[in-house]
């Protein structure tokens, strides 16, 4: 940055300041703006903000974006990205609230030492870096708010294990991450809001070791009073974690989980091995990556096989998120006649979008697919899924 | 219409009034001098009939001149002339014309010997002629000799005065003038300032005799304030030149007066009955609220009802200027000074800092930013050009984000054809009013476009408006062959120059302007272009920015002249460069347009290069603008043959939304979908023993294309070969339902009139879409090389009718925005940095060839609690083709044979050739 030339910040990048006063909390991103460039965005916020005009939002040639968001009037957050605004908008309301997650919604609203705030606010950047990285990620909660889920091949026998795990750790919030999605849950860990559920599953997702027992601020549920988030890998890519109140200790939570899950070990490492989040179901050759999203139950299921010739996995990943957020942001926002379907033909894949009352799918084919049989495979697809997982 | 209303109004209304004394003197006799120098002999021989009593009479017939008919005086300065002239009255006057064709041909040649005596003192004549030549020409025009058949009647007209405006438009106006110009707005000459010697001409003098008008004054809003008129009493007390002052300056405040007025009408239509005189004008349509705009009038009433929407234009300068003494420096420009507007200028260092810094942010220059005004949310777009900076507000509930860039685009284009550069535009102080006005109609087009409109019944396709007009392209009539070779023929005609006696050749002069091209309009649609795509894109923004084609479209208009120096963008932006060996002439260019009834010709001139060298502000040629309205004359004789294009049945065929609605509330359009029903003409739908017809759940039939898309192979040659022949089989089954026949609309049964063999002609050669039935809804085909785009035209539109229809179109252009948008982003970045390459921004998704969503409708306000709405699903596709030629093709048609854009754009533009 500096004089050497302009530093662009097309990756998302976001800015914490205090809405008050302007001082910079912190900054995360890849480049760092310089100190001016800081400034200048904060400046022309809170000046618009003092005469009556509040500053939403800014496109730049290209589709670089900046979106400023002030909450709980004392924290202002500013994101920088080559996105869609409503992409943008959405990765705010997860860094805000993962700021709540981790340190509560007071310490938040009245700041009293802005040195010591700079300093707690340290213990959210694994957070905050992970939300930021999750666009090369294979995983779409943070962006769709459904939380990704997987679909194990025994889900009643698990089901059992989870609920028999909440009774032993005196919790109704209990559920077992398979891969780092949701597999089986109780009845209230669904209950949460989309955000808590997406925040918990990526907070338990890049935890490490073999248990941890951290405080956190549900950011709707319980956003002053901390609970306990006890998390425990009972086997690689197999963790079960529960919100608990001041008991039971990690030790003896740890003994009591092993002998919930002991039975049922088996299907466990079944499920562990499984494939495809989509267990059972098989999917038609034509398509390369799909999503799924349940409103009625609030999961999500996504999937994705590489082809052989052009598209590389991660690509295949970049292609799904990117047609999802799109077809959310520009299509199905559309609302003059309710849109039900839509299609995209690019030079490198051809997508297809299904839009009901109860769903949304996106599916990604090569470019080699006529249309109409994309239009067959993505609804005999969605019907399919939809009924085979109960979804 | 006995009473031909003629009025003056000049696009620069306030400027116009500043003309009055000296400065339209210089002109006047600037224009007649360079006229004398270039055309000699050849000047209009009706500038001497001007000076004739005053009024303009002229009657010369010779081969292809019908053109008199509209012989008179052109604007000499650049200004919109508009006149509502009956057209009737006009082929009067041509039969009359015609019928006094044995006038003796020496006469002009007499003519010519007595000008060339009296060419000394030609400048002044002129000059009063052009004076004069202001009352309504349609009424003189009729009368053999002026006095004859002209009665005096007494007319008696209420108008508003306001004195406390005095002090705003008295500086304006300048001084000198009087209560009687400024107060009422009526521009009276007294006798001895015309230099009149004549004492038969004195003694009427003395009366207050109506001038002019000054255009948004009070006089001039009444509509009833004719030039010619003479002013006798004001409130009953009778009024002269001489008391005229004394008595305005007794009104002390805003009042109502009424004032008496001789009047002249004509004699034999009415026989002059007074009464009758008043109904016919009383009958008269009002004038539109977009005509009253563009006189300047109604400008303020309009903006103030905009006035709580927040929305402004600025132009501001990046340059920090600490020596300047003016206050609010930065500003060259605002408009409107309303509340809202005053907070967005209150917040200009957001905009300027944001436009000073972004591009180190993001990487790329500002485009737009959001901001949330109380509970109104603006979008502003930004144009940058050296160091100023345009900013454009607009409410969001209006423009959507994604087509505010191509808004701005355009205004800014508009600018820069108009005036060369924004700086130019802007940095002008005596620009100011002139840019007001543009403005006033900029944003009362985008944020209340009914009021513009006279039939304000249907709601307004704004999401229509905004793509059409987006489009890089103008809307395109075909013509049936023969017509249009007629219509190239008359315009190359024109274009050739070749103006026997007129021309400067046949005096061995250099020409004043060469003819760049030509274009032609017929209501609203293009008909015949020979002018290069990009400046036929400049000459289209400028009938667009002032509405000049709806205004042809909507009303026939008596006479329109407009004639302007622009600054045609590929020209002043040096393509030169693009082919060797050849390069542009830096000559300067002037765009005249005249309107005749529907027709509306623009003309492209340019003059140094191969003509003569131009030298300082030029009016409009009386020559070209005469030899325009010859042409346009001459159209006429192919305007019913266009006119019967436009009403017939439309090609492609289209089908009406409703009638594929299930069992829709109205009868009738139960019967015909019934009838759909019945008969199961969708293939795929008869061979499978098929689900009912108001299933609407898209599963069910994406089912039946699964059906379809297995069944045939999986090969898109082979399924639409055996789609093809599927509908060949079901057209010989005689599709009952008949394109609907335009010329029996109001008959009960519209669609039975034609024979059924005619009717399947028509309906096998022009069906778009395959299969049996034609299920094509709407359509728009840009070919982006030539500049033009076809879509149904309003006719067809309206022959369709349906109640869910005109949404579905809406929702059609709304939905070909965001579509359009999606194609422009995806497009590689041409110029665009590197670094932002590099990093992978943009479009993650790659160029976007084809882009569709399918839709679900239901009948509006849906009142049946027991049954479910019945719904119809269709899609809208968007197809971007770069073989073999560049096109851009939207289509809307019905969900249930699948369809191929790209088939269809090809059998669309099949034979659409310029």
């Amino acid at each position: 940055t500096g004089s050497s030339g302009p530093c662009t910040l097309v990756d998302p990048h976001l800015l914490c300041l205090t809405a008050s006063s302007g001082v910079p909390l912190f900054s995360r991103g890849p480049a760092r703006p310089s100190f001016p460039v800081l400034g200048s965005l904060t400046g022309v916020h809170m000046f618009g903000a003092g005469q009556g005009a509040e500053l939403l939002s800014c496109v730049g040639l290209g589709g670089g974006l900046v979106v400023w968001r002030v909450f709980v009037d004392s924290v202002m957050l500013i994101a920088v990205g080559n996105r869609e605004e409503e992409e943008l908008q959405r990765l705010l309301d997860n860094v805000w609230g993962a700021m709540v997650l981790v340190l509560g919604l007071d310490q938040l609203t009245h700041i009293r030492n802005v040195e010591r705030l700079k300093k707690e606010l340290r213990c959210c950047f694994f957070l905050i870096d992970h939300l930021l990285e999750e666009d090369q990620g294979e995983f779409l909660g943070a962006l769709t708010h459904y939380p990704d889920c997987v679909v194990p091949a025994d889900r009643a026998v698990l089901q059992t294990a989870v609920d028999a795990s909440s009774r032993t750790l005196d919790s109704e919030f209990c559920c077992l991450l398979v891969g780092g999605r949701l597999a089986v849950a109780t009845e209230r860990w669904w209950s949460l809001s989309a955000l808590e559920l997406v925040l918990l599953s990526t907070l338990t997702r890049i935890s490490s070791g073999s248990g941890s027992d951290r405080p956190v601020f549900l950011p709707h549920s319980s956003p002053s009073v901390p609970l306990r988030l006890l998390s425990f890998t009972l086997l690689t890519g197999a963790m079960v974690c529960a919100l608990c109140g001041p008991g039971p200790a990690l030790q003896e939570a740890r003994g009591g989980l092993t002998l919930c899950w002991a039975p049922v070990f088996q299907n466990l490492r079944e499920g562990v091995s499984q494939q495809s989040a989509l267990g059972p179901v098989s999917m038609r050759s034509e398509l390369l990556a799909l999503v799924l999203i349940s409103r009625a139950t609030t999961r999500s299921v996504s999937w994705v096989t590489p082809h052989p010739q052009t598209l590389t996995r991660r690509h295949c990943w970049e292609l799904l998120r990117y047609f999802y957020a799109y077809c959310w942001t520009r299509v199905f926002s559309l609302d003059l006649d309710r849109p039900l379907q839509t299609y995209m033909t690019t030079d490198e894949c051809k997508s297809y979008a299904v839009h009901t009352h109860t769903h949304t799918l996106c599916v990604i084919a090569p470019p080699t697919v006529p249309t109409p049989t994309l239009r067959a495979a993505a609804t005999h697809t969605l019907t399919n899924i939809s009924t085979a997982l109960g979804l | 219409m006995a009473l031909a209303k003629d009025k003056q109004c000049v696009e620069e209304a306030v400027c116009s009034s500043q003309r009055d004394g000296d400065v339209k003197e210089e002109q006047a006799s600037e224009s007649s001098s360079r006229e004398s120098d270039s055309s000699g002999d050849l000047e209009p021989e009706w500038l001497d009939d001007i000076q004739n009593n005053g009024e303009l009479f002229y009657l010369e017939l010779s081969e292809g001149e019908e053109e008199l008919a509209l012989a008179q005086a052109a604007p000499s300065t650049n200004h919109v002339h508009f006149s509502e002239q009956e057209a009737e009255i006009f082929t009067d006057q041509k039969k009359k014309q015609r019928g006094g064709g044995s006038r003796p041909k020496g006469e002009p040649t007499l003519k010519r010997l007595a000008r060339i005596l009296r060419r000394k003192c030609r400048a002044a004549r002129r000059r009063r002629g052009k004076d004069e030549s202001a009352p309504p020409a349609s009424i003189l025009k009729n009368q053999p000799s002026p006095r004859q058949g002209v009665r005096a009647q007494l007319k008696e007209v209420c108008v508003y005065l306001n004195p406390k405006r005095l002090g705003a438009s008295s500086t304006l106006l300048g001084a000198g003038n009087g209560l009687l110009e400024t107060l009422l707005g009526v521009v009276h000459r007294p006798a001895w300032s015309r230099g009149l010697s004549d004492p038969a001409e004195v003694r009427p003098e003395e009366r207050l005799r109506v001038d002019g008008l000054v255009p948004n004054s009070p006089a001039c809003k009444s509509d009833q304030i004719l030039i010619g008129d003479v002013i006798v009493a004001m409130d009953d007390v009778e009024v002269t030149s001489e008391n005229i002052e004394r008595v305005l300056s007794c009104i002390p405040g805003p009042t109502q007066v009424r004032l008496t007025l001789e009047t002249v009408a004509p004699l034999g239509r009415s026989g002059g009955d007074v009464s009758l005189c008043d109904r016919e004008l009383k009958a008269r349509p009002p004038v539109s609220q977009l005509v009253r705009l563009l006189w300047g009038e109604d400008a303020a009433e309009l903006q103030m009802s905009v006035d709580h929407l927040p929305h402004v234009v600025m132009f501001l300068s990046l340059r920090l200027d600490s020596t300047s003494t003016r206050d609010e420096e930065e500003i060259w420009y605002q408009f409107p000074l309303s509340e809202a507007s005053k907070q967005l200028k209150a917040v200009r260092g957001i905009f300027l800092t944001l436009c000073d810094m972004l591009d180190t942010v993001t990487g790329g220059h500002i485009v737009s930013s959001s901001l949330l005004l109380g509970k109104h949310l603006v979008h502003v777009g930004y144009w940058k050009e050296g160091n100023n900076l345009l900013v454009i507000g607009l409410p969001a509930e209006r423009v959507p984000l994604f087509s505010l860039q191509a808004v701005v685009g355009d205004v800014v284009r508009t600018l820069k054809v108009m005036y060369g550069s924004l700086d130019s535009a802007f940095c002008q102080k005596d620009l100011a009013p002139r840019l007001d006005h543009f403005f006033c109609l900029f944003f009362q087009q985008l944020i209340q476009p009914t009021r513009l409109r006279r039939n304000s019944s249907a709601p307004p396709d704004v999401p229509g408006t905004l793509f059409l007009d987006g489009l890089p392209a103008v809307r395109w009539l075909t013509l049936p062959p023969e017509i249009k070779v007629e219509v190239d023929t008359i315009l190359s005609d024109f274009e050739s120059s070749d103006f026997g006696e007129m021309s400067e050749d046949h005096f061995g002069l250099r020409r004043l302007y060469v003819i760049l091209g030509s274009c032609l309009f017929y209501k609203s649609y293009l008909i015949a272009n020979h002018l290069p795509k990009e400046d036929l894109l400049d000459v289209s923004l400028y009938l667009q920015h002032y509405c000049l084609l709806p205004l042809t479209s909507e009303q026939r208009v008596g006479q329109l002249v407009v004639w302007r120096e622009v600054f045609p963008q590929q020209r002043a932006n040096g393509s030169a460069g693009s082919t060797p060996g050849y390069a542009q002439t830096r000559g300067r260019h002037f765009l005249l347009i005249v309107g005749l009834r529907h027709f509306l010709q623009c003309v492209l001139l340019e003059s140094g290069g191969c003509a003569s060298q131009a030298v300082g502000c030029l009016g409009p040629d009386c020559v070209y603008v005469d030899q325009v309205k010859a042409t346009l004359l001459q159209l006429e004789t192919l305007e019913s043959a266009v006119e019967e294009r436009l009403k017939a049945p439309s090609t492609p065929c289209l089908s009406c939304a409703d009638w594929f609605l299930p069992d829709s509330p109205s009868p009738i359009l139960s019967k015909l979908a019934g009838a759909v029903r019945g008969r199961g003409l969708f293939g795929e739908r008869s061979r499978r023993s098929s689900p009912q017809r108001s299933l609407s759940d898209s599963e069910v039939q994406a089912e039946i294309t699964l059906g379809v898309g297995l069944a045939n192979s999986k090969k898109l040659g082979a399924r639409r070969d055996s789609l093809g022949s599927d509908g060949s089989v079901a057209h010989s089954k005689t599709p009952r339902r008949k394109p609907p026949n335009p010329f029996h609309l109001s008959s009960p049964s519209p669609r039975r009139t034609l024979t059924e063999r005619e009717s399947e002609q028509i309906y096998q050669t022009m069906k778009l879409s395959s299969g049996a039935e034609n299920t094509l809804f709407h359509y728009v085909l840009m070919e982006t090389m030539q500049g033009i785009f076809i879509a149904p035209t309003h006719s067809e539109l309206s022959q369709l009718g349906g109640s869910i229809h005109p949404r579905l179109v809406r929702n059609f252009h709304h939905c070909c925005l965001s579509i359009r948008a999606a194609f422009q982003q995806s497009l590689p970045p041409t110029g665009r940095r590197a670094a932002y390459q590099a990093s992978g921004g943009g479009w993650g998704l790659g160029p976007v060839k084809e882009h569709g969503v399918l839709f679900q409708c239901k009948p509006e306000n849906w009142t049946d609690q027991k049954k479910p709405a019945p719904t119809m699903t269709y899609w809208v596709i968007g197809r971007m083709l770069l073989e073999p030629v560049p096109q851009e093709f939207y289509v809307c048609f019905h969900d249930s044979v699948p369809e191929v854009p790209v088939e269809m754009a090809f059998r669309l533009s099949f034979g659409l050739a310029v």
